[in-house]
């Protein structure tokens, strides 16, 4: 078992490199799109070391084989059940996690050749908002400290001028500067996300990673978050990489939406190509769970059987056959590519031409 | 909790020595709640009464559950009424705190004591045995009797709710073992593997022998399901059952409690924030603020004419289809929910709504009756102000409308055809 799982991570490595020389064809004939790009993620992957030290080492696949562009000023979604590697993807871009193989291109540079001083002068420009808003603030910091130590530490502003740029950038994210000798706990759940959002967007960023940022949150203060991100893109134009499991959401703020299964992207495409024309057949169960607020509403649910299945030993062949009505014998030997089959939609599923 | 507000910044810190006069004066409150709970051997005429219609299952009345806190009083639920009717679904909508959890746990007198406990009110619930309790009176002793083998419960986190040291099959048997102590084991056993089928888990004995952590998020919630129904109850209380799992996990879930419903033919109870699961689910729905009801009425009344701004707030915020495709902001309602310690005596919604007029500030509104069980708490609604005609809240054209413009999503199945393709073959 051991051997063949490391032959396999072998083989998978050597895959990933013939991979890349193949991406890098096509990248030369997409050079002039390249440039809009902010992010370019190649054949990214992060593998987990799972099991006991010394005995047969397993990798947790957490993310497998993942490539997608993000333009500049724009918001990608990721969707996909919890534990496919949605927040996984957001830390490894942001190299909070080193990656087990691929490549992460941010405006132009490979994150993952950087030296240690070189990542930290990057880093203000590549910013996260967690999930949680609880646990993600310091309860012994005051607001204002939370968000102002960053912006010292890389020196965004003067000294001098650092608390009036506090009062600045929390005034932007709706929290009143009265607040700025505050902690954590003495605000509600909305407000919270506020402070998170506020303590990302002091740095001047370029790229935000939003992880789940209002799953967290009721559905009135939920509509507040989303519309503030909206408003800050609109004026600082940043770009944002959006996880969530709330499709809705996801639908109404991205422009282009990926659709992970297991560790693997199955789908990515244009919001609205995604959305009117499903592709692969886990988007479509996916698409088709999401509940409508609507009592009329007769939804055609395509109930998808099981669980998802382990990372550690995921299935052969498509990962997603396990799960799939219209799995063939074919889907369990190889891997479906990733094709792109109308302009701005990529799949990877057997239902369609594999050429 | 939110302590920006205007009138509760006075109050906001208290002295330690008004903090001790509270907690002394609470703690002889909770003294007499607990001591008439506690009594052994009462007389059942004491919590005996009438069920007003006999077609329900049960019907809460004017219920008031409040925690005495060293910091006040929290009203958590302050006056509920509704009924549920056999074999139907009710839905219990609102945001975190305002007590629609609570109010599910006075029902089953699960309520953290001695801080918690129920003041007022009447929770008439007729057993199987054709007797009518007031469950808000009934000593605990008595209660046992009820809770879990009448009334069964499924908890939000079926991670939490699940013993992590015993197996699957040793928690499934508990209830029966107690409620049927005739049964031998072996019958207990054939019968948890029965519920454990009936839920939908394939290898039943192996599962049987299981722990919970060796379960996923869905498997548990769905033991957790066959452990609320093994015992045949008449109403199922499902606090947000799939607010932890997965949209297609969710689904399935779903598809399982209607399922399962029929065939034990009992009510349900549904207590969500999620308004696309009550949607497809309730057939009636109650709509909670800060411990009170706004609005409740029949599924199709609140989905497609609410009445109430904060009802109306609430679908306006959710991201819909036409949001989408014109790109148009989400409407967000403004403000707060009030701290449940310090209530106002106007209209608990009126600082957040921008309907809101004179009276809104001076009192709070009685229920305002429209057609069949639909009502309303709003002053809008009142004759007497038909004069200053008031603008009323209304939903989006699209979402109130019933017509063919209403857009719906079609979600094609399996192969989807390529415009490329149509042409091939088209041209």
């Amino acid at each position: 078992m051991s051997n063949n799982q490391v032959a396999e991570t072998l083989l998978n490595n050597t895959e990933t490199l013939s991979g890349v020389e193949i991406n890098k064809d096509n990248l030369d004939s997409n050079l002039n799109n390249a440039k809009d790009y902010l992010v370019q993620v190649k054949n990214l992957k992060k593998y987990f070391p799972a099991g006991l030290k010394g005995t047969t080492r397993q990798y947790v696949k957490a993310v497998d084989d993942i490539s997608f562009n993000i333009a500049k000023g724009t918001t990608m979604g990721l969707v996909g059940e919890s534990g496919c590697g949605k927040t996984t993807v957001g830390r490894t871009m942001l190299r909070l996690y080193s990656m087990t193989s691929g490549e992460v291109y941010f405006d132009g540079q490979n994150i993952n050749k950087l030296s240690r001083s070189a990542l930290r002068k990057l880093r203000p420009r590549m910013q996260m908002i967690f999930q949680d808003p609880y646990s993600s603030l310091s309860p012994r910091m005051p607001v204002g400290e939370i968000i102002g130590e960053a912006v010292r530490e890389h020196k965004i502003v003067p000294n001098a001028e650092l608390s009036e740029y506090v009062a600045k950038v929390m005034n932007d994210c709706g929290l009143p500067y009265q607040y700025a000798r505050r902690y954590p706990h003495e605000f509600s759940g909305g407000q919270r996300q506020r402070i998170c959002i506020a303590r990302a967007v002091a740095l001047k960023p370029d790229f935000i990673v939003c992880d789940e940022p209002v799953s967290a949150l009721d559905v009135s203060i939920q509509a507040q978050i989303i519309n503030l991100l909206q408003d800050l893109q609109n004026e600082f134009g940043y770009t944002y990489l959006f996880i969530s499991h709330d499709l809705s959401v996801v639908e109404y703020i991205s422009d282009t939406i990926g659709v992970m299964y297991l560790g693997s992207m199955v789908e990515f495409g244009d919001k609205k190509k995604i959305f009117a024309k499903p592709m692969h057949p886990y988007t479509q169960a996916l698409l088709s769970a999401v509940p409508v607020p609507d009592p009329d509403f007769e939804m055609q649910r395509v109930i998808l059987e099981g669980d998802i299945p382990s990372p550690v030993n995921p299935p052969s062949g498509c990962k997603f056959r396990t799960r799939c009505q219209y799995a063939t014998e074919g889907c369990a030997k190889s891997c479906p590519k990733f094709i792109e089959y109308e302009s701005q939609h990529e799949v990877a599923c057997f239902l369609y031409p594999q050429d | 909790m939110a302590k920006d507000n205007k009138n509760t910044k006075n109050t906001q810190y208290l002295t330690i020595k008004e903090e001790r006069e509270i907690a002394k004066s609470n703690r002889k409150i909770m003294k007499q709640f607990e001591r008439t709970k506690n009594r052994k051997n009462v007389d059942e005429s004491e919590f005996t009464t009438q069920m007003h219609d006999p077609r329900n299952v049960i019907e809460i009345d004017n219920l008031h559950t409040y925690f005495y806190t060293d910091v006040g009083t929290t009203k958590a639920v302050n006056g509920v009424s509704f009924k549920i009717p056999e074999g139907k679904i009710v839905g219990v909508v609102g945001e975190s705190g305002c007590g629609k959890s609570v109010t599910s746990l006075s029902v089953m007198q699960l309520v953290q004591g001695p801080v918690g406990q129920i003041v007022d009110g009447s929770i008439r619930y007729t057993t199987s045995e054709g007797k009518c309790y007031d469950i808000a009176k009934m000593p605990r002793d008595e209660m046992r009797r009820i809770r879990g083998k009448e009334i069964a419960m499924i908890f939000q986190e079926p991670m939490t709710s699940l013993n992590p040291v015993f197996k699957i099959g040793e928690q499934l048997d508990e209830a029966l073992a107690i409620f049927e102590p005739k049964m031998s084991k072996e019958e207990v056993k054939a019968r948890s593997i029965e519920m454990l089928e009936m839920v939908g888990i394939a290898d039943q004995k192996k599962i049987y022998n299981n722990y919970p952590h060796e379960l996923s998020g869905g498997m548990r919630q769905r033991v957790m399901i066959a452990m609320a129904l093994i015992c045949n109850p008449r109403l199922i209380i499902a606090d947000e059952p799939t607010t932890a799992l997965d949209v297609t996990i969710q689904a399935q879930i779903l598809e399982l409690l209607l399922e399962v419903k029929n065939k034990i033919n009992g009510s349900i109870m549904l207590i969500t924030h999620d308004l696309g699961v009550i949607a497809g689910m309730a057939d009636y729905v109650v709509v909670m603020y800060a411990g009170k009801i706004v609005e409740a009425g029949d599924i199709h009344d609140i989905f497609k004419n609410p009445k109430h701004p904060y009802t109306v707030g609430l679908m306006r915020s959710l991201p819909s289809l036409s949001h989408v495709a014109t790109g148009s902001r989400l409407y967000s309602i403004p403000g707060q929910v009030p701290s449940p310690v310090n209530l106002p005596d106007n209209c608990y919604f009126c600082n957040r709504c921008e309907y809101s007029f004179d009276i809104c500030m001076e009192q709070y509104p009685p229920d305002y009756y429209f057609e069949d069980n639909h009502r309303a708490a709003c002053f809008l609604y009142d004759e007497k102000y038909k004069d200053l005609d008031l603008v009323k809240p209304e939903l989006p054209r699209n979402m109130a409308d019933d017509s063919e413009s209403k857009m719906v999503r079609k979600i094609p199945q399996g192969r989807v055809v390529l415009e490329s393709e149509t042409d091939r073959f088209g041209g």
